[in-house]
């Protein structure tokens, strides 16, 4: 059962990140991309991160990618086909190579030994016990994050605002 | 039986196609969107060994990449001169 | 293992059968019939079989019969995969965030505990947030594929609108969960197993907050700016007809029923009697019955209460739609920023005074 689940949620979310990758309109590529955020939504929950996978769900399903979807449709891009769209294809030849050769060091992370999951806590994952750690431990980097998302508020406005007075 | 390797496996394969694409991609918006695939990659590690290790640091860590996330695509929606005229007239 | 399933089944049956068979279709003839009680008129009495008008009801089977069998209709230069999704991506989130609202409490049937919630999650007012946060790329998505300015301007509208009201409405509820300590749509409704734990009472002011954000991603009248007849034709769905303009049709109404399920879960107590506690309901019934048929009793009641207290939030949806003008647009979204974000902000600061201070007691 979990291995059919993690075949079907991990091959989805490769074929639809593939897909954003590679699909000639940001619209689709966006679609895609949000399909991919679900998938691993479930994958979050698979792993007993509940609160993570709904965080998933709403920040990034829901706000990161409506805004990209938002900002590409207020801005209509239609990417035109062909050589101004995409890299030369030595380039691209290229790139593949160099990611494939990334790719092996990250596959060898487990450093060849097969590691197991161990029985999860009760409680692991849920709201309760992350916000704890959130507001006790990590109290400081929470702030920090607020103050980054407080400035990004800021430059947002002044970005998009003609005539300051 | 599932084990880390394959969530490994997994996120490999996710970070390198978030790497692919931005390497061949000139549309900046398909650009970040890559980005959000490496960083959703680098998530799924964090979680997958929070859960190895039965620490919820990891998850702590995502939630920290999730708000830089949303920090970003903030700013990036900005980016663009268009979008910067739009809202005069008070209309969309 | 079996009986589970059957039981799960049987949740899903009812809680589908409810929203589609029955309030969906129920809730067209409503607005109609209302609005003519409302504006003195006689209202929809036309359809009828064999002379028998049964106050309008036919007029739900001649609609659906008629839009069924209309043409389907997909513009020149549409994204045609986009705009035959974009119904169902409005529809499938207003259904799919009913799952984790909870229509009854804890019964206990033939040795079998039923527990009357779909998925009791954890996480469960966050998933109703996520789950309805996504019903904006339907409408988005219908108005950028329909290849129609005024299908296109009032999708970015919706867009707007909708993104703008989601972080106010999230905002709205912090003070109650804070107050419940815990986001368990099912651990919040048994918290207010009396009746002076009740949301509305020390949260009445986030309750005015969370019903005007829903009615506003809702797109409802007085915040329809999306669809604006006047402005726009009809919106983000202009370039809909037959079964795709029925699906969102069929969306607005199940959201304005997942909005009246959510508020009665959270402020009005869920299925709980006012005054009566479900142990006293079970012990008082278990007088006259068996213990197995007054739980069963109890449940009834219960479920009963949960839809009673529903039709009448349903009610006042429906007479804020034909009692309230439409906003401007710049109105619609300085009520969103200016007003109801920083409220909602300043009600999460006194609950917490009000907790640490001692002056509401959580239950």
């Amino acid at each position: 059962m979990e291995i059919l689940m993690f075949n079907l949620l991990g091959g989805l979310s490769v074929a639809l990140a593939l897909g954003a990758i590679i699909s000639k309109r940001p619209v689709n590529s966006a679609i895609n991309l949000i399909g991919t955020m679900f998938c691993l939504a479930g994958l979050f929950a698979m792993q007993d991160a509940h609160l993570i996978a709904a965080l998933q769900v709403l920040v990034y399903a829901g706000a990161i990618m409506a805004l990209f979807l938002f900002v590409i449709m207020l801005l209509n891009v239609r990417e035109k086909v062909g050589a101004e769209s995409r890299r030369q294809p030595y380039w691209q030849l290229l790139a593949v190579v160099s990611a494939g050769a990334l790719f092996v060091p990250l596959v060898t992370l487990g450093g060849g030994k097969i590691l197991k999951f161990k029985e999860a806590a009760s409680g692991f994952g849920t709201t309760a016990a992350v916000g704890r750690l959130l507001y006790t431990d990590y109290i400081l980097p929470f702030e920090i994050a607020s103050v980054l998302l407080l400035a990004a508020l800021v430059g947002a406005v002044i970005l998009t605002k003609t005539k300051i007075r | 039986m599932i084990t880390v390797n394959h969530y490994i496996a997994l996120s490999a394969v996710l970070f390198v196609i978030g790497v692919v694409g931005v390497l061949t991609r000139r549309n900046i918006i398909i650009v970040m969107m890559s980005i959000e695939i490496m960083l959703n990659a680098a998530n799924l590690l964090l979680v997958t060994f929070a859960r190895q290790s039965g620490d919820m640091t990891g998850h702590v860590f995502v939630f920290m990449v999730m708000a830089v996330a949303a920090a970003e695509a903030a700013r990036g929606a900005c980016d663009h001169p268009r979008v910067v005229q739009e809202p005069r007239d008070g209309g969309y | 293992m079996t009986l589970a399933l059957v039981e799960t089944a049987a949740k899903i049956a009812f809680v589908f059968g409810l929203n589609i068979g029955v309030f969906a279709p129920l809730l067209g003839w409503v607005e109609r019939k209302q609005s003519a009680v409302m504006q003195d008129r006689i209202g929809a009495d036309r359809a009828d079989v064999f002379g028998f008008t049964i106050i309008g009801l036919f007029h739900t089977m001649s609609d659906t019969i008629k839009l069924i069998f209309k043409e389907d209709f997909i513009p020149r230069g549409a994204d045609r995969i986009m705009h035959t999704a974009a119904p169902a991506l409005a529809l499938i989130p207003a259904l799919v965030a009913f799952t984790v609202i909870p229509f009854g409490g804890h019964y206990t049937l033939w040795g079998h505990n039923v527990n009357l919630v779909v998925a009791d999650l954890d996480v469960g007012a966050l998933f109703v947030f996520a789950i309805s946060s996504l019903a904006a790329y339907g409408v988005v998505l219908a108005g950028w594929s329909s290849n129609n300015n005024w299908s296109f301007l009032g999708g970015l509208r919706a867009a707007a609108q909708m993104f703008s009201y989601e972080v106010a409405m999230g905002l709205t509820i912090i003070g109650l969960v804070m107050f419940y300590q815990s986001l368990s749509l099912v651990t919040i409704v048994e918290k207010q197993n009396e009746f002076w734990h009740w949301g509305i009472i020390w949260h009445w002011p986030a309750f005015i907050l969370y019903f005007t954000c829903a009615i506003a991603e809702n797109k409802r009248i007085p915040f329809d700016v999306p669809e604006a007849e006047s402005e726009l034709v009809a919106g983000y769905f202009t370039e809909y007809s037959g079964m795709k303009f029925i699906m969102f049709w069929m969306a607005e109404f199940v959201e304005v029923v997942t909005i009246s399920a959510l508020c009665v879960v959270l402020f009005f107590g869920g299925h709980h009697l006012p005054f009566v506690t479900d142990a006293e309901l079970i012990s008082g019934l278990g007088g006259a019955l068996y213990p197995n048929f007054a739980n069963l009793a109890a449940m009834g009641i219960g479920i009963l209460t949960f839809i009673v207290k529903v039709i009448i939030l349903i009610f006042i949806q429906m007479t804020i739609r034909w009692t309230l003008p439409r906003f401007r647009y710049d109105q619609v979204m300085a009520l969103g920023w200016k007003l109801v974000l920083p409220a909602s902000l300043i009600w999460i600061f006194i609950v917490g005074v009000g907790i640490l201070s001692g002056i509401m007691p959580r239950p």
